[in-house]
Protein backbone atom coordinates (compact mmCIF):
# COMPACT_ATOMS: atom_id res chain seq x y z
CA UNK A 1 0.00 0.00 0.00
CA UNK A 2 2.98 2.33 0.47
CA UNK A 3 3.74 2.11 -3.22
CA UNK A 4 0.11 2.87 -4.01
CA UNK A 5 0.15 5.91 -1.71
CA UNK A 6 3.38 7.09 -3.26
CA UNK A 7 1.87 6.78 -6.75
CA UNK A 8 -1.10 8.85 -5.66
CA UNK A 9 1.08 11.51 -4.00
CA UNK A 10 2.57 12.27 -7.36
CA UNK A 11 -0.80 12.89 -9.02
CA UNK A 12 -1.35 16.62 -9.16
CA UNK A 13 -3.07 18.94 -11.55
CA UNK A 14 -0.89 21.62 -13.08
CA UNK A 15 -0.99 25.27 -12.02
CA UNK A 16 -2.12 26.14 -15.53
CA UNK A 17 -5.11 23.84 -15.22
CA UNK A 18 -6.01 25.32 -11.84
CA UNK A 19 -5.89 28.88 -13.15
CA UNK A 20 -7.97 28.07 -16.23
CA UNK A 21 -10.50 26.23 -14.08
CA UNK A 22 -10.76 29.12 -11.63
CA UNK A 23 -11.33 31.60 -14.45
CA UNK A 24 -14.10 29.47 -16.00
CA UNK A 25 -15.74 28.84 -12.65
CA UNK A 26 -15.70 32.48 -11.61
CA UNK A 27 -17.37 33.41 -14.90
CA UNK A 28 -20.02 30.74 -14.26
CA UNK A 29 -20.47 31.93 -10.69
CA UNK A 30 -20.91 35.55 -11.72
CA UNK A 31 -23.51 34.54 -14.26
CA UNK A 32 -25.33 32.45 -11.65
CA UNK A 33 -25.21 35.19 -9.04
CA UNK A 34 -26.64 37.76 -11.43
CA UNK A 35 -29.55 35.39 -12.20
CA UNK A 36 -30.07 34.83 -8.46
CA UNK A 37 -30.18 38.58 -7.81
CA UNK A 38 -32.91 38.99 -10.42
CA UNK A 39 -34.87 36.10 -8.87
CA UNK A 40 -34.47 37.56 -5.37
CA UNK A 41 -35.76 40.94 -6.51
CA UNK A 42 -38.85 39.28 -7.97
CA UNK A 43 -39.34 37.18 -4.79
CA UNK A 44 -38.89 40.27 -2.63
CA UNK A 45 -41.76 42.10 -4.32
CA UNK A 46 -43.93 39.01 -3.89
CA UNK A 47 -42.92 38.80 -0.22
CA UNK A 48 -43.85 42.46 0.39
CA UNK A 49 -47.29 41.87 -1.13
CA UNK A 50 -47.72 38.74 1.01
CA UNK A 51 -46.58 40.57 4.16
CA UNK A 52 -49.18 43.30 3.64
CA UNK A 53 -51.89 40.64 3.34
CA UNK A 54 -50.63 38.84 6.47
CA UNK A 55 -50.64 42.04 8.51
CA UNK A 56 -54.17 42.65 7.33
CA UNK A 57 -55.53 39.28 8.43
CA UNK A 58 -53.00 38.62 11.23
CA UNK A 59 -55.11 40.04 14.06
CA UNK A 60 -57.71 37.31 13.72
CA UNK A 61 -55.03 34.58 13.77
CA UNK A 62 -53.39 35.96 16.94
CA UNK A 63 -56.71 36.13 18.78
CA UNK A 64 -57.58 32.53 17.85
CA UNK A 65 -54.14 31.26 18.86
CA UNK A 66 -54.29 33.03 22.23
CA UNK A 67 -57.69 31.46 22.81
CA UNK A 68 -56.38 27.93 22.29
CA UNK A 69 -53.33 28.56 24.43
CA UNK A 70 -55.61 29.53 27.33
CA UNK A 71 -57.56 26.27 26.97
CA UNK A 72 -54.33 24.24 26.97
CA UNK A 73 -53.02 25.99 30.08
CA UNK A 74 -56.27 25.36 31.94
CA UNK A 75 -56.20 21.65 31.06
CA UNK A 76 -52.60 21.29 32.10
CA UNK A 77 -53.39 22.75 35.52
CA UNK A 78 -56.18 20.25 36.01
CA UNK A 79 -53.84 17.26 36.02
CA UNK A 80 -50.15 16.96 36.54
CA UNK A 81 -50.22 13.52 34.92
CA UNK A 82 -50.57 15.02 31.49
CA UNK A 83 -47.11 16.51 31.74
CA UNK A 84 -44.38 14.48 30.18
CA UNK A 85 -40.87 14.98 28.94
CA UNK A 86 -39.34 16.64 31.96
CA UNK A 87 -36.18 18.11 30.55
CA UNK A 88 -33.28 15.85 31.38
CA UNK A 89 -35.26 12.75 32.29
CA UNK A 90 -37.21 10.08 30.46
CA UNK A 91 -40.78 9.16 31.28
CA UNK A 92 -41.88 5.89 29.76
CA UNK A 93 -45.17 5.65 31.64
CA UNK A 94 -47.61 4.14 29.14
CA UNK A 95 -50.49 4.19 31.64
CA UNK A 96 -50.47 7.92 32.14
CA UNK A 97 -50.49 8.30 28.39
CA UNK A 98 -53.53 6.07 28.16
CA UNK A 99 -55.35 8.33 30.62
CA UNK A 100 -54.30 11.22 28.56
CA UNK A 101 -55.90 9.92 25.40
CA UNK A 102 -59.22 9.45 27.17
CA UNK A 103 -59.10 12.72 29.10
CA UNK A 104 -60.52 15.39 26.82
CA UNK A 105 -64.17 16.17 27.61
CA UNK A 106 -64.69 18.93 25.12
CA UNK A 107 -62.96 17.61 22.02
CA UNK A 108 -65.54 19.23 19.78
CA UNK A 109 -64.52 22.70 20.89
CA UNK A 110 -60.77 22.13 21.14
CA UNK A 111 -58.16 20.95 18.64
CA UNK A 112 -57.58 17.17 18.50
CA UNK A 113 -54.93 16.99 21.21
CA UNK A 114 -53.61 13.49 21.79
CA UNK A 115 -50.90 14.40 24.19
CA UNK A 116 -49.95 17.54 26.01
CA UNK A 117 -46.24 17.82 26.67
CA UNK A 118 -44.57 20.38 28.85
CA UNK A 119 -44.51 23.70 27.12
CA UNK A 120 -40.78 24.03 27.65
CA UNK A 121 -39.90 21.13 25.35
CA UNK A 122 -37.20 22.57 23.12
CA UNK A 123 -37.99 23.11 19.44
CA UNK A 124 -35.86 20.67 17.44
CA UNK A 125 -33.65 21.83 14.64
CA UNK A 126 -32.63 19.15 12.15
CA UNK A 127 -30.40 19.44 9.13
CA UNK A 128 -32.19 17.21 6.66
CA UNK A 129 -29.27 17.52 4.28
CA UNK A 130 -26.80 15.66 6.42
CA UNK A 131 -25.48 12.14 5.77
CA UNK A 132 -28.29 9.69 6.05
CA UNK A 133 -27.68 7.69 9.26
CA UNK A 134 -30.81 5.74 8.51
CA UNK A 135 -29.61 2.92 6.31
CA UNK A 136 -29.13 2.46 2.60
CA UNK A 137 -30.63 4.82 0.09
CA UNK A 138 -31.92 1.96 -2.03
CA UNK A 139 -32.41 -1.69 -1.05
CA UNK A 140 -32.84 -4.46 -3.56
CA UNK A 141 -35.03 -7.54 -3.11
CA UNK A 142 -37.42 -9.70 -5.11
CA UNK A 143 -40.25 -8.80 -2.72
CA UNK A 144 -40.69 -6.46 0.21
CA UNK A 145 -41.15 -9.38 2.63
CA UNK A 146 -37.49 -10.26 2.10
CA UNK A 147 -36.58 -6.99 3.78
CA UNK A 148 -38.29 -7.92 7.05
CA UNK A 149 -35.91 -7.13 9.88
CA UNK A 150 -35.73 -7.25 13.65
CA UNK A 151 -37.10 -3.76 14.32
CA UNK A 152 -39.21 -4.13 17.50
CA UNK A 153 -41.55 -1.36 16.26
CA UNK A 154 -44.25 -2.90 14.09
CA UNK A 155 -46.93 -1.19 12.06
CA UNK A 156 -49.53 -2.09 14.69
CA UNK A 157 -47.36 -0.95 17.63
CA UNK A 158 -49.12 1.48 19.93
CA UNK A 159 -46.67 4.14 20.93
CA UNK A 160 -47.28 7.86 20.79
CA UNK A 161 -44.35 9.50 22.48
CA UNK A 162 -40.63 8.82 22.42
CA UNK A 163 -37.57 10.47 23.92
CA UNK A 164 -35.34 12.74 21.88
CA UNK A 165 -31.66 12.92 22.80
CA UNK A 166 -29.00 15.53 22.45
CA UNK A 167 -26.19 14.14 20.29
CA UNK A 168 -23.31 14.65 22.69
CA UNK A 169 -20.92 13.08 20.22
CA UNK A 170 -21.80 15.48 17.40
CA UNK A 171 -18.89 16.02 15.06
CA UNK A 172 -17.30 19.43 15.40
CA UNK A 173 -15.85 21.62 12.67
CA UNK A 174 -12.63 19.66 12.71
CA UNK A 175 -14.62 16.49 12.13
CA UNK A 176 -13.98 15.15 15.62
CA UNK A 177 -16.64 14.22 18.15
CA UNK A 178 -17.11 16.73 20.95
CA UNK A 179 -18.04 16.19 24.57
CA UNK A 180 -17.81 12.45 24.33
CA UNK A 181 -16.14 10.01 26.68
CA UNK A 182 -12.67 10.78 27.96
CA UNK A 183 -9.53 8.82 27.16
CA UNK A 184 -9.73 7.36 30.66
CA UNK A 185 -13.28 6.12 30.10
CA UNK A 186 -12.26 4.72 26.70
CA UNK A 187 -9.45 2.83 28.40
CA UNK A 188 -11.89 1.51 31.00
CA UNK A 189 -14.13 0.21 28.22
CA UNK A 190 -11.14 -1.45 26.55
CA UNK A 191 -10.18 -3.13 29.82
CA UNK A 192 -13.77 -4.20 30.59
CA UNK A 193 -14.11 -5.64 27.09
CA UNK A 194 -10.83 -7.53 27.34
CA UNK A 195 -11.89 -8.91 30.73
CA UNK A 196 -15.34 -9.93 29.46
CA UNK A 197 -13.82 -11.83 26.53
CA UNK A 198 -10.96 -13.26 28.58
CA UNK A 199 -8.16 -11.51 26.66
CA UNK A 200 -5.04 -10.09 28.26
CA UNK A 201 -3.78 -6.76 26.96
CA UNK A 202 -0.18 -6.64 25.68
CA UNK A 203 0.00 -3.00 24.59
CA UNK A 204 -2.00 0.11 23.73
CA UNK A 205 -2.05 2.47 20.76
CA UNK A 206 -3.81 5.82 20.94
CA UNK A 207 -4.88 8.52 18.54
CA UNK A 208 -7.25 11.44 18.96
CA UNK A 209 -10.32 9.35 18.14
CA UNK A 210 -9.67 5.90 19.53
CA UNK A 211 -7.69 3.57 21.76
CA UNK A 212 -6.55 0.22 20.45
CA UNK A 213 -5.45 -2.58 22.76
CA UNK A 214 -3.41 -5.41 21.31
CA UNK A 215 -4.21 -8.74 22.91
CA UNK A 216 -2.16 -11.32 21.00
CA UNK A 217 -4.12 -12.19 17.88
CA UNK A 218 -6.98 -9.89 18.88
CA UNK A 219 -7.30 -6.11 18.75
CA UNK A 220 -9.86 -4.16 20.75
CA UNK A 221 -10.57 -0.68 19.43
CA UNK A 222 -12.78 1.76 21.39
CA UNK A 223 -13.88 4.96 19.67
CA UNK A 224 -14.57 8.28 21.34
CA UNK A 225 -18.30 7.64 20.82
CA UNK A 226 -18.01 4.46 22.92
CA UNK A 227 -18.26 2.06 19.98
CA UNK A 228 -16.17 -1.08 20.26
CA UNK A 229 -14.55 -3.24 17.57
CA UNK A 230 -12.99 -6.58 18.44
CA UNK A 231 -10.91 -7.74 15.49
CA UNK A 232 -9.71 -11.33 15.24
CA UNK A 233 -6.44 -11.20 13.33
CA UNK A 234 -6.66 -14.96 13.03
CA UNK A 235 -10.28 -15.51 11.94
CA UNK A 236 -12.44 -17.59 14.27
CA UNK A 237 -13.64 -20.79 12.61
CA UNK A 238 -17.25 -21.82 13.17
CA UNK A 239 -18.47 -25.45 13.33
CA UNK A 240 -19.00 -26.96 9.87
CA UNK A 241 -22.77 -27.16 10.35
CA UNK A 242 -23.03 -23.39 10.89
CA UNK A 243 -23.34 -21.49 7.61
CA UNK A 244 -22.05 -17.95 7.95
CA UNK A 245 -20.63 -15.41 5.50
CA UNK A 246 -21.41 -13.49 2.34
CA UNK A 247 -22.98 -14.20 -0.99
CA UNK A 248 -24.74 -17.43 -1.74
CA UNK A 249 -22.99 -19.40 1.01
CA UNK A 250 -25.94 -18.56 3.25
CA UNK A 251 -29.00 -19.88 1.49
CA UNK A 252 -31.83 -18.45 3.54
CA UNK A 253 -32.91 -16.48 6.59
CA UNK A 254 -32.90 -19.62 8.72
CA UNK A 255 -29.19 -20.20 8.02
CA UNK A 256 -28.42 -16.57 8.92
CA UNK A 257 -30.44 -16.76 12.13
CA UNK A 258 -28.83 -20.05 13.13
CA UNK A 259 -25.37 -18.55 12.65
CA UNK A 260 -26.27 -15.42 14.64
CA UNK A 261 -27.82 -17.46 17.43
CA UNK A 262 -24.71 -19.61 17.57
CA UNK A 263 -22.45 -16.53 17.88
CA UNK A 264 -24.77 -14.84 20.38
CA UNK A 265 -24.61 -17.96 22.57
CA UNK A 266 -20.86 -18.30 22.14
CA UNK A 267 -20.27 -14.73 23.32
CA UNK A 268 -23.38 -14.35 25.49
CA UNK A 269 -21.49 -13.75 28.73
CA UNK A 270 -19.22 -11.17 27.17
CA UNK A 271 -22.01 -9.34 25.37
CA UNK A 272 -24.07 -9.28 28.54
CA UNK A 273 -27.59 -8.97 27.05
CA UNK A 274 -30.33 -10.47 29.22
CA UNK A 275 -32.54 -11.42 26.28
CA UNK A 276 -30.63 -11.02 23.03
CA UNK A 277 -32.92 -10.38 20.06
CA UNK A 278 -31.47 -11.60 16.75
CA UNK A 279 -31.74 -9.37 13.69
CA UNK A 280 -30.50 -10.68 10.33
CA UNK A 281 -32.76 -8.85 7.91
CA UNK A 282 -30.77 -5.70 7.30
CA UNK A 283 -29.03 -6.94 4.22
CA UNK A 284 -30.42 -6.94 0.73
CA UNK A 285 -29.35 -8.24 -2.69
CA UNK A 286 -26.43 -7.19 -4.81
CA UNK A 287 -27.27 -6.43 -8.42
CA UNK A 288 -25.77 -9.82 -9.40
CA UNK A 289 -28.49 -11.54 -7.37
CA UNK A 290 -26.37 -12.42 -4.31
CA UNK A 291 -28.17 -12.03 -0.99
CA UNK A 292 -26.34 -10.18 1.76
CA UNK A 293 -27.23 -10.86 5.37
CA UNK A 294 -26.33 -8.88 8.48
CA UNK A 295 -25.70 -10.78 11.69
CA UNK A 296 -26.87 -8.44 14.46
CA UNK A 297 -28.39 -8.65 17.91
CA UNK A 298 -29.66 -6.20 20.50
CA UNK A 299 -31.08 -6.26 24.04
CA UNK A 300 -34.65 -7.52 23.80
CA UNK A 301 -35.36 -7.19 27.51
CA UNK A 302 -37.73 -4.44 28.69
CA UNK A 303 -40.78 -2.60 27.36
CA UNK A 304 -41.27 -1.54 23.75
CA UNK A 305 -39.57 1.83 24.22
CA UNK A 306 -36.51 0.18 25.79
CA UNK A 307 -36.36 -2.26 22.89
CA UNK A 308 -36.65 0.54 20.33
CA UNK A 309 -33.79 2.41 22.00
CA UNK A 310 -31.65 -0.73 22.21
CA UNK A 311 -32.35 -1.55 18.57
CA UNK A 312 -31.36 1.92 17.40
CA UNK A 313 -28.54 2.81 19.76
CA UNK A 314 -26.79 -0.32 20.97
CA UNK A 315 -26.37 -3.22 18.61
CA UNK A 316 -23.81 -5.96 18.29
CA UNK A 317 -22.79 -7.09 14.79
CA UNK A 318 -20.81 -10.18 13.83
CA UNK A 319 -18.68 -9.65 10.73
CA UNK A 320 -17.64 -12.63 8.57
CA UNK A 321 -14.86 -13.01 6.02
CA UNK A 322 -15.34 -14.58 2.60
CA UNK A 323 -14.78 -18.07 3.96
CA UNK A 324 -17.43 -18.09 6.68
CA UNK A 325 -15.11 -17.27 9.58
CA UNK A 326 -15.70 -14.55 12.16
CA UNK A 327 -13.29 -11.63 11.79
CA UNK A 328 -14.90 -8.94 13.92
CA UNK A 329 -17.47 -8.23 16.60
CA UNK A 330 -18.66 -4.64 16.50
CA UNK A 331 -20.65 -2.98 19.28
CA UNK A 332 -22.41 0.06 17.80
CA UNK A 333 -23.01 2.56 20.51
CA UNK A 334 -24.33 6.10 20.74
CA UNK A 335 -24.35 8.20 23.87
CA UNK A 336 -28.01 8.86 24.70
CA UNK A 337 -27.48 9.96 28.28
CA UNK A 338 -28.77 13.48 27.67
CA UNK A 339 -32.54 13.40 27.16
CA UNK A 340 -34.04 16.57 25.70
CA UNK A 341 -37.57 15.48 26.45
CA UNK A 342 -40.31 13.02 25.75
CA UNK A 343 -41.91 14.18 22.52
CA UNK A 344 -45.30 13.32 21.07
CA UNK A 345 -45.03 11.50 17.78
CA UNK A 346 -47.40 11.39 14.86
CA UNK A 347 -49.07 8.23 13.60
CA UNK A 348 -47.83 6.39 10.51
CA UNK A 349 -50.95 7.62 8.69
CA UNK A 350 -50.07 11.24 9.47
CA UNK A 351 -46.51 10.54 8.37
CA UNK A 352 -47.84 9.15 5.09
CA UNK A 353 -49.71 12.42 4.51
CA UNK A 354 -46.46 14.33 5.00
CA UNK A 355 -44.68 11.99 2.60
CA UNK A 356 -47.35 12.40 -0.07
CA UNK A 357 -47.27 16.17 0.51
CA UNK A 358 -43.53 16.26 -0.22
CA UNK A 359 -42.29 16.69 3.37
CA UNK A 360 -39.61 14.03 3.16
CA UNK A 361 -35.89 13.64 2.81
CA UNK A 362 -34.13 10.95 0.81
CA UNK A 363 -30.90 10.02 -0.89
CA UNK A 364 -32.79 8.53 -3.85
CA UNK A 365 -32.39 10.57 -6.99
CA UNK A 366 -36.05 10.11 -7.84
CA UNK A 367 -39.08 12.18 -6.93
CA UNK A 368 -41.46 10.26 -4.67
CA UNK A 369 -43.56 8.22 -7.15
CA UNK A 370 -46.78 8.15 -5.09
CA UNK A 371 -48.57 6.43 -2.21
CA UNK A 372 -49.27 3.28 -4.25
CA UNK A 373 -45.56 2.54 -4.34
CA UNK A 374 -45.10 2.63 -0.55
CA UNK A 375 -44.53 -1.00 0.43
CA UNK A 376 -43.41 -0.80 4.05
CA UNK A 377 -42.95 1.64 6.92
CA UNK A 378 -40.75 1.49 9.99
CA UNK A 379 -40.08 3.78 12.92
CA UNK A 380 -36.39 4.36 13.48
CA UNK A 381 -34.07 6.92 15.03
CA UNK A 382 -31.71 8.95 12.90
CA UNK A 383 -28.30 8.25 14.37
CA UNK A 384 -26.32 10.51 12.04
CA UNK A 385 -23.24 11.81 13.86
CA UNK A 386 -23.55 15.28 12.33
CA UNK A 387 -27.00 16.05 13.73
CA UNK A 388 -27.61 18.01 16.92
CA UNK A 389 -30.23 15.53 18.11
CA UNK A 390 -31.23 11.90 17.80
CA UNK A 391 -34.94 11.84 17.07
CA UNK A 392 -37.39 9.31 15.63
CA UNK A 393 -38.35 9.21 11.95
CA UNK A 394 -40.73 7.16 9.86
CA UNK A 395 -38.78 5.28 7.24
CA UNK A 396 -40.80 4.47 4.11
CA UNK A 397 -39.70 1.78 1.66
CA UNK A 398 -40.86 2.99 -1.72
CA UNK A 399 -40.71 0.78 -4.78
CA UNK A 400 -38.96 2.66 -7.57
CA UNK A 401 -40.47 1.26 -10.78
CA UNK A 402 -37.76 2.68 -13.03
CA UNK A 403 -35.05 0.84 -11.07
CA UNK A 404 -36.38 -2.72 -11.59
CA UNK A 405 -33.76 -5.04 -13.04
CA UNK A 406 -34.00 -7.67 -15.75
CA UNK A 407 -33.47 -10.45 -13.18
CA UNK A 408 -36.63 -9.35 -11.34
CA UNK A 409 -34.86 -7.56 -8.49
CA UNK A 410 -36.90 -4.61 -7.29
CA UNK A 411 -35.43 -1.48 -5.76
CA UNK A 412 -36.92 0.06 -2.67
CA UNK A 413 -35.90 3.66 -2.07
CA UNK A 414 -35.83 5.01 1.48
CA UNK A 415 -37.79 8.20 2.14
CA UNK A 416 -37.91 9.54 5.69
CA UNK A 417 -40.37 11.80 7.49
CA UNK A 418 -39.83 13.20 11.02
CA UNK A 419 -41.97 11.34 13.55
CA UNK A 420 -41.99 14.16 16.12
CA UNK A 421 -45.04 16.40 15.89
CA UNK A 422 -44.50 19.33 13.56
CA UNK A 423 -45.07 21.96 16.25
CA UNK A 424 -41.83 20.86 17.92
CA UNK A 425 -39.79 21.07 14.74
CA UNK A 426 -38.17 24.23 13.50
CA UNK A 427 -39.03 23.13 9.99
CA UNK A 428 -40.16 20.11 8.00
CA UNK A 429 -38.12 18.72 5.11
CA UNK A 430 -39.42 19.69 1.70
CA UNK A 431 -38.46 16.94 -0.75
CA UNK A 432 -34.86 17.13 0.40
CA UNK A 433 -32.62 14.96 -1.77
CA UNK A 434 -29.35 14.62 0.08
CA UNK A 435 -26.03 15.24 -1.56
CA UNK A 436 -26.38 15.60 -5.31
CA UNK B 1 -12.84 28.12 5.25
CA UNK B 2 -15.91 30.06 6.29
CA UNK B 3 -19.05 27.98 5.77
CA UNK B 4 -21.79 29.75 3.92
CA UNK B 5 -24.33 29.08 1.24
CA UNK B 6 -23.52 31.78 -1.29
CA UNK B 7 -20.20 31.20 -2.99
CA UNK B 8 -17.77 33.99 -3.82
CA UNK B 9 -14.77 34.07 -6.15
CA UNK B 10 -12.59 33.70 -3.04
CA UNK B 11 -14.41 30.47 -2.25
CA UNK B 12 -13.76 29.21 -5.78
CA UNK B 13 -10.08 29.99 -5.28
CA UNK B 14 -10.13 28.02 -2.03
CA UNK B 15 -11.99 25.00 -3.39
CA UNK B 16 -9.83 24.68 -6.50
CA UNK B 17 -6.61 24.97 -4.49
CA UNK B 18 -7.79 22.67 -1.75
CA UNK B 19 -9.52 19.89 -3.66
CA UNK B 20 -8.30 19.72 -7.29
CA UNK B 21 -5.61 17.15 -6.55
CA UNK B 22 -7.90 15.00 -4.42
CA UNK B 23 -10.63 14.96 -7.09
CA UNK B 24 -8.02 14.15 -9.72
CA UNK B 25 -6.76 11.24 -7.61
CA UNK B 26 -10.24 9.82 -7.17
CA UNK B 27 -11.18 10.35 -10.81
CA UNK B 28 -8.03 8.67 -12.11
CA UNK B 29 -9.27 5.47 -10.41
CA UNK B 30 -12.36 5.45 -12.59
CA UNK B 31 -11.78 6.99 -15.99
CA UNK B 32 -9.53 5.94 -18.82
CA UNK B 33 -7.08 8.79 -19.03
CA UNK B 34 -5.91 12.05 -17.51
CA UNK B 35 -7.98 14.26 -19.80
CA UNK B 36 -11.14 12.55 -18.65
CA UNK B 37 -10.04 12.91 -15.03
CA UNK B 38 -9.59 16.64 -15.57
CA UNK B 39 -13.07 16.83 -17.02
CA UNK B 40 -14.32 15.29 -13.79
CA UNK B 41 -12.41 17.87 -11.71
CA UNK B 42 -14.14 20.72 -13.50
CA UNK B 43 -17.52 19.00 -13.43
CA UNK B 44 -17.31 18.64 -9.64
CA UNK B 45 -16.68 22.36 -9.21
CA UNK B 46 -19.52 23.19 -11.57
CA UNK B 47 -21.77 21.01 -9.44
CA UNK B 48 -20.54 22.91 -6.39
CA UNK B 49 -21.57 26.23 -7.95
CA UNK B 50 -24.89 24.79 -9.05
CA UNK B 51 -25.76 23.36 -5.63
CA UNK B 52 -24.02 25.85 -3.30
CA UNK B 53 -24.32 23.36 -0.43
CA UNK B 54 -24.38 24.64 3.13
CA UNK B 55 -21.43 22.77 4.59
CA UNK B 56 -21.47 22.23 8.33
CA UNK B 57 -17.77 21.70 8.70
CA UNK B 58 -14.63 20.73 6.85
CA UNK B 59 -15.44 17.03 7.09
CA UNK B 60 -18.87 17.50 5.60
CA UNK B 61 -17.38 19.60 2.82
CA UNK B 62 -14.79 16.97 1.96
CA UNK B 63 -17.32 14.13 2.15
CA UNK B 64 -19.66 15.99 -0.21
CA UNK B 65 -16.88 16.55 -2.74
CA UNK B 66 -15.76 12.91 -2.61
CA UNK B 67 -19.32 11.72 -3.01
CA UNK B 68 -20.02 14.01 -5.95
CA UNK B 69 -16.74 13.01 -7.61
CA UNK B 70 -17.57 9.31 -7.36
CA UNK B 71 -21.08 9.88 -8.70
CA UNK B 72 -19.82 11.95 -11.61
CA UNK B 73 -17.25 9.28 -12.44
CA UNK B 74 -20.05 6.70 -12.53
CA UNK B 75 -22.13 8.92 -14.79
CA UNK B 76 -19.29 10.04 -17.02
CA UNK B 77 -19.77 7.56 -19.83
CA UNK B 78 -23.52 7.30 -19.50
CA UNK B 79 -24.75 10.85 -19.58
CA UNK B 80 -25.15 12.84 -22.74
CA UNK B 81 -25.50 16.04 -20.69
CA UNK B 82 -21.83 16.18 -19.90
CA UNK B 83 -20.12 18.89 -21.88
CA UNK B 84 -16.42 19.19 -21.70
CA UNK B 85 -15.77 22.80 -20.95
CA UNK B 86 -12.12 23.08 -21.79
CA UNK B 87 -9.67 20.81 -23.59
CA UNK B 88 -6.57 20.54 -21.46
CA UNK B 89 -4.60 17.74 -23.05
CA UNK B 90 -1.21 19.03 -22.06
CA UNK B 91 -1.85 20.45 -18.64
CA UNK B 92 -1.41 17.42 -16.42
CA UNK B 93 1.86 17.14 -14.60
CA UNK B 94 1.97 13.34 -14.57
CA UNK B 95 0.52 10.64 -16.72
CA UNK B 96 -0.14 7.07 -15.67
CA UNK B 97 -1.64 5.83 -18.84
CA UNK B 98 -0.41 2.45 -20.07
CA UNK B 99 2.12 2.13 -17.31
CA UNK B 100 1.89 -1.26 -15.62
CA UNK B 101 4.71 -0.64 -13.17
CA UNK B 102 2.63 1.35 -10.75
CA UNK B 103 0.48 0.01 -7.92
CA UNK B 104 -2.41 2.30 -8.84
CA UNK B 105 -3.05 0.31 -12.01
CA UNK B 106 -3.70 -2.79 -9.90
CA UNK B 107 -6.18 -0.92 -7.72
CA UNK B 108 -7.89 0.35 -10.87
CA UNK B 109 -8.63 -3.27 -11.81
CA UNK B 110 -10.71 -3.84 -8.68
CA UNK B 111 -14.53 -3.61 -8.68
CA UNK B 112 -15.75 -0.01 -8.13
CA UNK B 113 -16.77 -0.28 -4.48
CA UNK B 114 -13.54 -2.02 -3.48
CA UNK B 115 -11.54 0.59 -5.40
CA UNK B 116 -13.32 3.48 -3.68
CA UNK B 117 -13.03 1.88 -0.25
CA UNK B 118 -9.32 1.15 -0.69
CA UNK B 119 -8.58 4.71 -1.79
CA UNK B 120 -10.61 6.37 0.98
CA UNK B 121 -9.21 4.09 3.68
CA UNK B 122 -5.55 3.99 2.73
CA UNK B 123 -5.01 7.35 1.12
CA UNK B 124 -7.58 9.68 2.70
CA UNK B 125 -7.29 7.73 5.97
CA UNK B 126 -11.02 7.88 6.61
CA UNK B 127 -12.62 5.54 9.13
CA UNK B 128 -14.87 2.70 8.03
CA UNK B 129 -17.85 4.66 9.38
CA UNK B 130 -16.94 7.76 7.40
CA UNK B 131 -16.47 5.72 4.24
CA UNK B 132 -19.85 4.11 4.88
CA UNK B 133 -21.46 7.55 5.06
CA UNK B 134 -19.85 8.69 1.84
CA UNK B 135 -20.59 5.51 -0.11
CA UNK B 136 -24.02 5.04 1.52
CA UNK B 137 -23.16 1.65 2.93
CA UNK B 138 -23.03 0.07 6.33
CA UNK B 139 -19.75 -0.32 8.17
CA UNK B 140 -19.55 -4.04 7.73
CA UNK B 141 -20.18 -3.71 4.01
CA UNK B 142 -17.22 -1.33 3.81
CA UNK B 143 -15.17 -3.80 5.88
CA UNK B 144 -16.06 -6.49 3.40
CA UNK B 145 -15.06 -4.31 0.41
CA UNK B 146 -11.72 -3.58 2.06
CA UNK B 147 -11.16 -7.21 2.89
CA UNK B 148 -12.05 -8.40 -0.60
CA UNK B 149 -10.10 -5.55 -2.19
CA UNK B 150 -6.95 -6.52 -0.31
CA UNK B 151 -7.40 -10.18 -1.21
CA UNK B 152 -8.03 -9.35 -4.86
CA UNK B 153 -4.96 -7.14 -4.94
CA UNK B 154 -2.87 -9.98 -3.56
CA UNK B 155 -4.25 -12.28 -6.26
CA UNK B 156 -3.63 -9.73 -9.01
CA UNK B 157 -0.07 -9.06 -7.88
CA UNK B 158 0.65 -12.76 -7.52
CA UNK B 159 -0.85 -13.47 -10.95
CA UNK B 160 1.39 -10.88 -12.60
CA UNK B 161 4.46 -12.12 -10.79
CA UNK B 162 3.69 -15.73 -11.78
CA UNK B 163 3.19 -14.58 -15.33
CA UNK B 164 6.60 -12.97 -15.36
Amino acid sequence: MNKYKKDLESIKVSEEFKETTKRILIEKLNRKNSIDIKKNKRNKSLAITAAILIIFIGGTVVIKYTGNKFILAKEQNSSTKVEAGEKGETNFNEESQGELLERSDDEESTPPIEFIPREDLPILSINYNSGDGMGYAVLMAYSIEELDNGNPWKEDSSINHLPVFENIGKLNEGGNPTGTISKEEMKNIVEDTARAFGFSIDSYEENHRSIVAKCGEVEICVGSDGSIEISFLTPVKLPSNIIFGYGNRVKNREDAETATNYLVNKYKEAIGFKEPAVDVGHGDYRSNGERVWQYDCYEGDGDLTSEILAYNFKKVSFIPDDFGNLIMIRVHSKDISKVMGDYPIISKEEAMKLLVGGNYSTTVKEVFPGEDYVKKVELIYNTDSYNEVFMPFYKFYVEIPTFEQDNGLKSYGIYTVPAVKGKYLKELPTAVIKFN
Amino acid sequence: MKYKTKLSSGDIEYFVEEYSDMIMRIAIHHVKNNTEAEDIVQAVFLKLIEKSPDFKNKNHEKAWIIRVTINLCKDYFKTPWYIKIVPMDDCLAYSFEDNEDIALNYVKRLPTNQRNAIYLYYYEELSVEEIGQILTAKGNTVMSWLHRGRNNLKTLLKGDMDHE
